[in-house]
């Protein structure tokens, strides 16, 4: 051990060291049955990951500087709300989901690349531990995925859209805070203003496919089944040793981001609304605004206070958003605001 | 009461290694997450008591890492994380023994590098892991290991050197 190490070491916190008391006993834990026979019982956790691996670029490319106008600083989040819209609602969950299915259908698989773009925010808690408040930060993302066979580089174009107190306790309690335009999350910045946009080529085949548990490659989501019962084996049987958790859970997160921001044929991701429509606990949560205020029906999958919620366009069979909620409270959303295929070139700058 | 070889056998490992595991998550992921990780990777070792080797350190560990990757929602983690490590400097900051202004210093450097160098630090300074070890539970050759250790400890220095205590102090006004 050098120097620097010791001194590390000799640094050690004290908020490291469990309290000895509250230690579970070790038979509450060999109570469960030693082989996988029945998966686990649900753990109190959040929303599983489905973690978008290009994070991390994008905070960096964001931290930057603030340039831009304050006015534009998005406003705090809207809630979803019961309004019905012009389609027929359906009754159940799975009518939805089947439905989805019949509509997704067609779209053009061609072109150069691969085109998501997504605006995703998320709560963050904040200020004094006195009087804490929630902010809502957004990020926009552009992924640029190659389709073919060439060499080309895949690209992510992010941009922070800045953060707000989300409702008005959090206004205030920001105001007591001295209105600070920017916060520290270790060793994150997250400022009021936006940023400017940053782009981060990356090899075609790092840009940050997950599905699952695992990262996965265009070549096995080319390959994937498009019959829901194969499709469903496909996933528990990667789930099985990339993942723990309840088996319904996983595959419904598993679901969600296959029909939202993972480049499948279409009869794939009919194949995976039809999945999810034959999964037990999907509840329906009825028709939503996403957070752009565009109309469509959402299904949610609830653990342990935490649902995480799928919004789907019935008319057309379109996934346009994903949110985390934890009882009224928005913890984070992805909106998906274009997929596809297209012939332009990526930004390269 | 007559317990079965599996139950002593995992009795010791979780008497042994509970501790461990605990610091490791709570380094990962901050207090508030610690008891559901630590719960889940020995329920993961009891399951596959099996597989578990015998030092079971670095395998528990990789569990542990896996646990968080797979089922802690990352930004709901990483918010856990940084109210940790804001903590870690603000509670040395109160201690008032000998090398506090270090210790400060070295938490927030610490908390100001990424969370892959803060880990292959922190599994040799606090969970005295060997090189051999910690590459085992980030899962990289012993070689890659010891470049990437290399640069992390380089930007360590860099962060002590760069008095980037500043980081967290606006946090400490927070506090009040």
């Amino acid at each position: 051990m050098n120097d620097l190490i010791r001194m590390v070491a000799s640094s050690r916190p004290a908020r490291l060291d469990e309290n000895e008391d509250t230690r579970p006993d070790p038979a509450s834990i060999m109570a469960h049955p030693q082989r996988p026979v029945a998966r686990p019982a649900s753990r109190r956790r959040l929303v599983a990951a489905t973690a978008l691996a290009v994070a991390g670029a994008v905070i960096v490319g964001g931290v930057a500087a603030r340039t831009n106008e304050p006015g534009s600083t998005p406003s705090a989040t809207g809630t979803t709300t019961g309004t019905r819209t012009g389609t027929p609602a359906p009754a159940t969950a799975r009518a939805l989901l089947l439905a989805a299915a019949e509509q997704t259908t067609q779209d053009s698989s061609n072109g150069r690349y691969w085109r998501i773009v997504i605006e995703q925010g998320e709560r963050l808690e904040v200020g004094p531990a006195s009087r804490p408040y929630a902010i809502l930060r957004k990020i926009s993302e552009e992924r640029w995925l190659p389709t073919g066979q060439q060499a080309a580089a895949g690209a992510v174009v992010a941009r922070m859209l800045g953060a707000r107190p989300v409702g008005a306790a959090d206004e205030e309690a920001w105001k007591a805070d001295g209105s600070p335009r920017q916060w520290r999350q270790g060793d994150v910045v997250i400022t009021m203003a936006g940023g400017p946009r940053g782009v981060k080529m990356a090899p075609a085949g790092a840009v940050g496919l997950w599905l699952a548990g695992a990262p996965v490659t265009m070549k096995q989501l080319a390959a994937l089944p498009s019959d829901p019962a194969a499709l469903r084996k496909w996933l528990l049987a990667r789930l099985d040793t990339a993942a723990e958790g309840p088996a319904d859970y996983l595959l419904f997160v598993a679901g969600q981001a296959l029909v939202t921001e993972l480049p499948v044929r279409p009869a794939v991701r009919a194949a995976t609304y039809r999945m999810l429509a034959d999964l037990p606990e999907v509840r329906l949560f009825g028709a939503v605004l996403d957070q752009h205020g565009r109309a469509g029906t959402a299904v949610g999958y609830l653990r342990n206070g935490s649902e995480t919620r799928l919004i789907v366009d019935g008319a057309d069979g379109q996934a346009l958003a994903q949110e985390s909620w934890h009882g009224d409270t928005l913890l984070s959303y992805q909106v998906f605001e274009s997929t596809g295929y297209t012939n332009e070139a990526p930004p390269m700058r | 009461m007559t317990e079965s070889d599996p139950e002593r056998r995992f009795t010791a490992i979780y008497d042994e290694h509970r501790a461990q595991v605990y610091a490791y998550a709570v380094s990962r992921a901050g207090r508030q997450f610690a008891d559901d990780i630590v719960g889940d990777t020995f329920l993961v070792a009891w399951r596959r008591l099996d597989v578990v080797p015998p030092r079971p350190l670095p395998w528990l560990l990789g569990v542990a890492r896996n646990v968080i990757r797979e089922r802690y929602r990352d930004e709901a983690r990483q918010a856990s994380l940084a109210a940790e490590l804001r903590a870690w400097v603000t509670e040395a900051g109160d201690d008032p023994a000998d090398g506090v202004a270090e210790r400060v210093a070295v938490l927030a450097a610490l908390g100001a590098l990424t969370e892959h160098d803060r880990e292959l630090i922190t599994l040799v300074a606090w969970q005295g892991l060997r090189p051999r070890q910690a590459a085992q539970v980030v899962g990289c050759s012993v070689a890659t290991y010891f470049v990437r250790l290399h640069r992390a400890r380089k930007r360590l220095r860099e962060a002590l050197d760069a008095r980037q205590v500043e980081i967290t102090l606006p946090l400490q006004e927070h506090t009040r």
